[in-house]
């Protein structure tokens, strides 16, 4: 088995009374495509929150590569190697598919000031190359042809898709990706499914959180299931299915069942 | 009598358009910080204020000119007003970036409410302007005349007089250059990632707080300087030019669309203009009044100025 990339331990997260993740352990491997699922409200997008920062796990650690993200700046997560996308899109409108891209790899980088500031020919140089693979993701994730329109005048599923090459930009190991399903029809399901494997073969890690179950039991290698906060199944897509107490959790028990 | 009308127009067009320039870059200030943070920098008054100073200070004390002194002239008249507005614009851009570390950046990360700041920014704007009135005995401080205002000829019936020129084409030249710097450079680009999304740029790897210094320098050193064309232009200054200069440009702000950078330039231009019209035909008193019955009006169609969006959709 290959090594893993990102591991939570323990890792739980309190807002007040509310317990949003209890104790949850699972972990990440090398060029996986690992499945969150749950049903609504389980803590799936907390998982994300944890991981990238946004909020601080109340017990417990999280390790990407080895090292503690505990008390880690933001930026400086993103900058280690951990993108994500949004449930809801969060593009910049106003600039176009291919700016959302360069603007991303830029800002992770750590650019001298002056270079940064007055556009030296270094960095003019830069520039030409970062266009250029910013062109190659955008053609890569299949949206090459949108590269000069604004993001904001873009369809809705090319927007979803120029979110994950945006996220490619900040050249990641690990790729989180929130609901990119959310409101695709099956046609484009089964292109998004395409495009996620292809990430995968290129190198890069995903961590899927997915309603869709179609999608995620297609894609997953291995899928963790969560429910009320707390982990209920970790294992291949198929046997996962057929967990007991998965088909309660999303079925609901009957009362005279038990 | 009809072509004269026409000379005169023609030449107090040229007076508005470089009031006007003075006003988009003291309105850039507002801006650019107000498209960052949703904040009001009502302090950018006293950036502007201490830019004015620096100008005098290098003319009145570097380069020891006195009210008696015979204007500089040709290479060496190019070199003083260049060290002025490098001076101002620095003395503006440092004092900026000051003031959101001391009184904005702990607020901001402690997550005050949104009035804080805003209160800060006011009491900010108080302190460096009462400090200004004891430094100077609340006089006014004239500059030495460092540039004979003489006329390069007329053009279409307007008047050209050197110090408007240098404002409008200067001016011009800082408009374009910030214009670039946000579009191409790596700040540049993360200053409208942020404006455009906070949340996104913060997870794609932007760095807040650096951003958020860079565009108070940025918009500092515009603001500084419009304090050195304020002199070229006025020849005095005090420490309470900030509060009319800055009431001024932060309307000229909201009517072209606050957090907008065309917006600062065309509602600068405008109210330079209109200024300038109003107090001419109809006398200095109504100029206020005239500029602000325009205001409610343009705003009262464009409720977000002529180039602003609605706050909601700019973000989403």
């Amino acid at each position: 088995m290959s090594e893993s990339i990102l591991k939570l331990q323990n890792a739980t997260m309190q807002f007040g009374g509310v317990v949003a993740l209890n104790d949850v352990s699972f972990e990440i491997k090398k060029q996986e495509i690992l499945g969150l699922i749950g049903p609504n409200g389980a803590g799936k997008t907390t998982v994300f929150n944890v991981i990238t920062g946004v909020y601080q796990v109340t017990k417990g650690d999280i390790t990407f590569e080895g090292k503690s993200l505990k008390g880690r700046k933001r930026y400086k997560i993103t900058r280690g190697g951990v993108a994500r996308t949004f449930q809801n899109i969060r593009l910049w409108g106003d600039m176009t598919a291919l700016e959302n891209v360069i603007t991303a790899t830029d800002t992770h980088k750590r650019s001298g000031l002056i270079s940064g500031l007055f556009g030296l020919p270094i960095s003019r140089r830069e520039e030409k190359r970062d266009k250029a693979r910013a062109q190659e993701l955008l053609d890569f994730i299949g949206i090459g042809e949108y590269a000069d329109r604004l993001a904001k005048n873009l369809p809705y599923g090319v927007q979803r898709r120029l979110e994950i090459a945006r996220a490619l930009g900040t050249e990641p190991k690990l790729l989180l990706l929130d609901e990119p399903a959310a409101g695709f029809n099956p046609a484009e399901k089964v292109e998004l499914a395409k495009t996620i494997r292809k990430i995968r073969d290129a190198g890069y890690t995903v961590l899927l959180i997915e309603h869709d179950m179609s999608l995620v039991m297609g894609v997953s290698d291995r899928v963790v299931v969560i429910d009320f906060g707390q982990k209920i199944a970790d294992d291949l897509p198929a046997k996962v299915q057929n967990d007991k107490r998965v088909i309660e959790a999303y079925l609901g028990v009957p009362e005279d069942a038990s | 009598m009809l072509s004269n009308f026409q000379d005169q127009f023609a030449s107090l067009t040229v007076g508005g358009l470089s009031l006007g320039f003075i006003y988009v870059l003291i309105a850039l200030g507002y801006t650019m910080v107000y498209g960052v943070l949703r904040m009001i920098n009502f302090a950018n008054s006293e950036v502007f204020m201490y830019g004015t100073f620096a100008t005098i200070i290098v003319i009145r004390d570097l380069f020891g000119f006195t009210q008696q002194s015979e204007p500089a002239t040709g290479f060496r008249l190019v070199y003083i007003l260049f060290l002025c507005l490098i001076a101002s614009m620095l003395m503006s851009g440092i004092l900026s970036i000051f003031l959101e570390l001391v009184a904005y950046r702990r607020l901001r990360n402690r997550g005050s409410n949104k009035l804080a700041p805003l209160i800060s920014a006011i009491g900010m704007s108080i302190v460096l302007a009462e400090f200004m009135r004891i430094l100077t005995d609340s006089r006014y401080v004239g500059s030495p005349r460092v540039m004979e205002k003489k006329s390069l000829g007329t053009f279409f019936g307007a008047e050209l007089r050197l110090d408007n020129v240098i404002i409008i084409v200067a001016g011009l030249i800082l408009f374009v250059s910030l214009s670039q710097f946000v579009q191409r450079t790596r700040l540049g680009k993360a200053i409208r990632a942020v404006s455009m999304n906070e949340d996104a740029a913060k997870l794609m790897g932007v760095n807040l707080n650096f951003v958020v210094s860079g565009t108070f320098l940025v918009g500092g050193l515009m603001t500084g300087a419009a304090g050195f064309f304020y002199v070229l232009k006025y020849e005095n200054t005090s420490f309470n030019i900030g509060f009319e200069l800055g009431i001024a440009a932060f309307t000229a702000a909201i009517l072209g669309g606050i957090g907008n950078i065309k917006g600062a330039f065309y509602g600068g231009i405008a109210l330079g203009l209109l200024e300038t019209y109003a107090s001419f035909f109809l006398g200095t008193q109504w100029k206020a009044v005239t500029v602000f019955i325009v205001l409610v009006f343009v705003l009262y169609f464009r409720p977000n100025g002529v180039f602003g969006e609605a706050i909601t959709q700019t973000r989403a």
